[in-house]
């Protein structure tokens, strides 16, 4: 099945909320909103399919589903995937899974979809999350999809179809419930690994529920981390990387949050503990979240992570980690001091109370006005049909980086979209129009996913792809570093940040108004730092490992492949 | 239960006119028939006064004489009452309500239970004596007698809604908050302008963690409520309900008319000041509220609590180890200082000290659900609430661990 799902659909009705806005300063910011909805106009018809309509009150049906971001076809422009989720039983509770869409960017404004084309139209298992990367090196970006049952490895053919190769990697197994992935590659070997977060164990019952059940009912369903062969096949190494086996992963991802040029996996868990993995020498991973400050709240409690990311908020040119997390409890903002340690920051960077009665799940650390700071989104919706303090349909919020001190919230200046209620899961960023302003992709349980063009004004900008040799082709954990409005700007390629979703791989990169050239210092996953200068803004710039120039101070010892 | 009979009143036996004249003797017949008419009139004439006064004069004599001696002798004020009630053939309500009362306040629990289950119609009784036994039973730690009586106020009384909101308290020392909040929606209903209904709904519903609603309600109350007292007190729940949901606009404006409404503020004006502060990321404001607090109060462990955590946004660990080691000194249970201990130190550089903390932190936590679980359960074993009451003395619930232990009913 292609086009609309066979999930609920049709846009909330409800009223618009007067969220406070800060005063806005600067030359970057809009006189109007942020964001445009212009979902109607895009050709993308599709809503994730819950199976809510059962009214079985499974808790199957609250996590919602991810979008994808990705150029599929190789044309330069970003094409949308949609992860389709499932339908429930009505007397069992039994999920199946519904087709997931994909549609072709044909012009930045318009879409076609081409599901059935691309061979997308059988339907997975109850499907969730999805996450992209280039598992074959070949050019082409692969998808994966995780799921309620079996999840699916989808190879690009690159002739515009899909190949199911799940049995044929290694990837099938016992039935079981993941939620979220991320690539990166964990032993240094050029291959980009998988880590795959699991949920609870609930299975299909026939128990009647007043309303949906905490997840603390369940037991946790451990984490999997699998290692690519590079033959096309993955082998189950959690046990060797150490893995723990209680988390109730929502999110993770991945990215090199201590500069050691080691792939390091953060896992947002519900209610309990978060967990921080940190790359070693070979495959293991050390898991330091509890010591590194990066396990609890402020008090030291486990919250309800959903979304999660990473980035250097404050300018300091560390990595800083993100979770949003469940109703009253604020999102958490853990700021990197280095040497291995992080503390949580929400509210010396204004952002606690933010949402703070909301269920938040989708976020992205990003540039939405091009000022070279990252600013902030989280969309929200409840869990609980019922029981929950506030309804199921909430409004979401956006802030604006007020330069690495704090955040200012600037909510009813997002749009039309910002301003109503929804049940907002998975989110995904990128430049729809090329106009080198991040949008946002939305999907939601009770409406079609929701394309928000940027209308912040356009400033000066300069979009990169890096290409991996030694390195992965899709580089994850990358570091790219220039020097804009008078400083030292960080950012990351990471994969997984958000919430069950996979964001535009290339980097989007705000300069001053007049700047005519650009030099960026790449720090890739093999431990290669290499500066490639003369970049011209405006355009995009393929940047292949090897090809840049290498800086004196970085040219000493770098490790062998 | 021993539920005291109403005695049959002693009352003289009338006499029939045929018996009377069948048991007449010879010499009476002297008499003539006019004088024999006037005689037994006279004698109906004082038998109806006696019974005048036996029922309709003399049980209101002995209720005024027990209210008179109830304070002071319940026992011998419920034997008057016992006899009004007898003397009215048991249909004496307020006397009834009365005798229950002087039993309540006599110790003689059930048979005051038994004294009203025989009341019929109690709602028509007078809603004063009502009350007064709510009150008197409630004050005896017999909540049923008192919800009893309450409940039969009728709801046109005008005491109505001082019943109510016995009723809500009752029910709340019962723990049955639903109820109390029903109570509570009917009180503001009856009393639209009262304020006092939004302030027993505006507390249950922060009783239940339904925070928002609860907010909502305290604004209802604030829109009401004109005493500066009362007012201050509302104004003081309200920016702590607001500051724990992040609405930090509304809470400034609240707390700065409680500022402008006091004359001196209170330590604990000046911690939620500086809670305020810190929310809206005035990290040095709130120091220098906290640092108010501590100047009159060096020990004041909230404070201290508070400066640690302050002095760790600021990047002084060193300092937060100081203050939130004093907290621990005294508040070992305390899960959250033990967690930002265990952060200061690691981040000061002695993390061979802060993995203790840790780890006593997530095992206050567990300890914690575990409370949660077994207070969820309801039918404990006699095992389980030995362990939730061993919980709750670890976690510094002291006095509520020996209410358990005491009475694990309740």
């Amino acid at each position: 099945m292609s086009g609309p799902s066979t999930g609920t659909a049709g846009r909330s009705p409800d009223a618009t909320d007067s969220t406070q806005t800060q005063p806005l300063a600067g030359n970057h910011v809009p006189d109007g909103d942020w964001f445009e909805d212009r979902t109607s106009t895009s050709l993308v018809d599709f809503s994730y399919a819950s199976g809510r309509e059962a009214e079985r009150m499974t808790i199957l049906e609250t996590v919602g589903g991810g979008v994808a971001l990705v150029d599929f076809d190789l044309d330069t422009r970003l094409d949308l995937f949609c992860v389709g989720g499932g339908s429930i039983d009505r007397g069992t509770s039994r999920p199946s899974g519904c087709s997931c869409g994909l549609f072709r960017n044909l012009e930045g404004a318009h879409f076609r979809d081409v599901t059935a084309v691309a061979g997308l139209n059988p339907a997975t298992d109850y499907s969730h999350g999805c996450v992209c990367g280039d598992v074959n090196s070949d050019g082409f970006p692969d998808l994966f999809i995780t799921c309620y049952g079996q999840n699916c490895l989808l190879i690009n053919l690159g002739d515009g179809t899909f190949s199911d190769e799940t049995a044929a990697a290694g990837l099938k197994g016992p039935p079981t419930w993941n939620t979220a992935a991320a690539w990166g590659d964990v032993n240094r070997d050029g291959e980009l690994d998988l880590f795959v977060t699991g949920y609870v164990d609930w299975i299909p019952t026939d128990a009647k529920y007043s309303d949906v059940p905490a997840p603390q009912s369940f037991r946790a369903v451990p984490d999997q981390l699998y290692l690519n062969s590079a033959d096309g096949r993955f082998v189950d190494a959690s046990d060797e990387a150490g893995i723990r086996r209680d988390g109730m992963g929502l999110g993770v991802i991945a990215a090199d949050v201590n500069d050691d040029q080691r792939i390091d996996f953060y896992v947002a868990n519900d209610v309990v503990e978060n967990h921080l993995y940190l790359g070693t020498d070979g495959t293991a991973l050390q898991e330091v979240g509890a010591v590194a400050g990066v396990a609890f709240n402020e008090a030291g409690s486990p919250e309800g992570s959903m979304g999660v990311d990473c980035a250097d908020v404050n300018g300091d040119g560390r990595v800083d980690l993100w979770t949003t997390n469940y109703e009253m409890e604020d999102n958490s903002l853990y700021l990197n001091l280095g040497e291995g340690q992080f503390q949580h920051s929400s509210t010396a960077l204004r952002l606690a109370g933010v949402g703070r009665p909301q269920v938040k799940f989708g976020t992205g650390l990003r540039d939405f006005d091009g000022d070279g700071w990252l600013d902030l989104f989280f969309v929200n919706g409840h869990v609980r049909y019922r029981q929950g303090r506030l309804p199921f349909l909430q409004t979401s919020n956006l802030c604006r980086n007020d330069h690495g001190v704090g955040f200012n919230e600037v909510t009813s200046a997002g749009g039309t979209w910002f301003r109503a209620r929804h049940a907002a899961r998975g989110t995904a960023t990128g430049d729809l129009d090329g106009d080198g302003r991040l949008d946002l992709v939305i999907s939601s349980l009770t409406e079609p996913v929701a394309l928000l063009y940027n209308r912040c004004p356009t400033t000066n900008w300069l979009r990169v792809q890096l290409v991996g040799t030694r390195s992965p082709r899709t580089p994850i954990g990358s570091r790219v570093r220039l020097t804009a409005f008078g400083r030292e700007c960080v950012r990351t390629v990471t994969s997984g940040s958000g919430y069950l979703s996979h964001s535009e791989d290339k980097l989007l990169l705000a300069v001053e108004a007049d700047r005519a050239a650009v030099d960026l210092t790449v720090t890739w996953p093999s431990g290669l730092v290499e500066v490639f200068s003369g970049l011209a803004p405006r355009s995009e710039s393929v940047l292949v490992e090897g090809r840049g120039t290498t800086p004196p101070a970085s040219a000493a010892s770098l490790p062998e492949k | 239960m021993a539920r005291p009979k109403p005695r049959p009143p002693t009352t003289p036996k009338q006499p029939t006119p045929g018996s009377f004249a069948s048991s007449q003797s010879a010499p009476l017949r002297a008499f003539a028939p006019d004088t024999w008419k006037t005689v037994a009139a006279g004698l109906l004439i004082v038998a109806s006064l006696f019974a005048v006064w036996w029922y309709a004069v003399r049980p209101p004599q002995l209720v005024r004489q027990a209210e008179a001696i109830l304070e002071r002798d319940p026992v011998q004020a419920a034997e008057l009452l016992e006899n009004a009630v007898a003397s009215s053939w048991g249909e004496y309500r307020d006397a009834e309500v009365l005798w229950a009362r002087a039993l309540v306040r006599a110790g003689r629990w059930e048979e005051a239970l038994g004294c009203w289950s025989v009341i019929q119609s109690p709602e028509l009784g007078n809603s004063r004596g009502l009350l007064a036994l709510a009150d008197d039973a409630a004050a005896a730690d017999v909540p049923l007698l008192a919800v009893l009586s309450l409940k039969a106020i009728s709801p046109h009384d005008p005491l109505r809604s001082v019943a109510i909101e016995r009723l809500i308290s009752l029910k709340q020392q019962v723990g049955d908050n639903v109820a109390a909040m029903g109570l509570a929606e009917e009180l503001a209903q009856l009393k639209p302008a009262n304020p006092i209904p939004w302030l027993m709904k505006a507390r249950l519903r922060e009783q239940a963690a339904a925070l928002p609603e609860a907010a909502a309600d305290y604004r209802e109350f604030l829109s009401r409520e004109k005493d500066p007292a009362r007012r201050a007190e509302g104004l003081r729940s309200i920016t702590r309900l607001l500051t724990a949901l992040g609405e930090r606009q509304e809470a400034r404006t609240r707390l700065d008319e409680l500022s402008r409404s006091l004359v001196t503020l209170r330590p604990e004006d000046h911690l939620q000041e500086a809670q305020l502060r810190r929310l809206e990321g005035d990290i040095k404001g709130a120091w220098t509220e906290v640092e108010l607090v501590l100047a009159s109060e060096s020990s004041n462990l909230t404070a201290l609590e508070l400066r640690g955590t302050l002095a760790m946004d600021r990047g002084d660990y060193a300092a937060a180890v100081i203050d939130l080691q004093s907290v621990i000194n005294q508040q070992p249970w305390n899960q959250g200082s033990q967690y930002k201990l265990s952060q200061a130190l690691t981040k000061a550089g002695r993390g061979d000290e802060a993995s203790g903390h840790l780890t006593e932190s997530r095992r206050l936590h567990k300890l914690s659900l575990r409370i949660l679980e077994l207070r969820a359960q309801g039918d404990l074993t006699a095992t389980e609430i030995d362990e939730l009451a061993q919980a709750l003395e670890q976690t510094g619930l002291k006095s509520a661990a020996e209410r358990l232990r005491r009475n694990p009913a309740r």
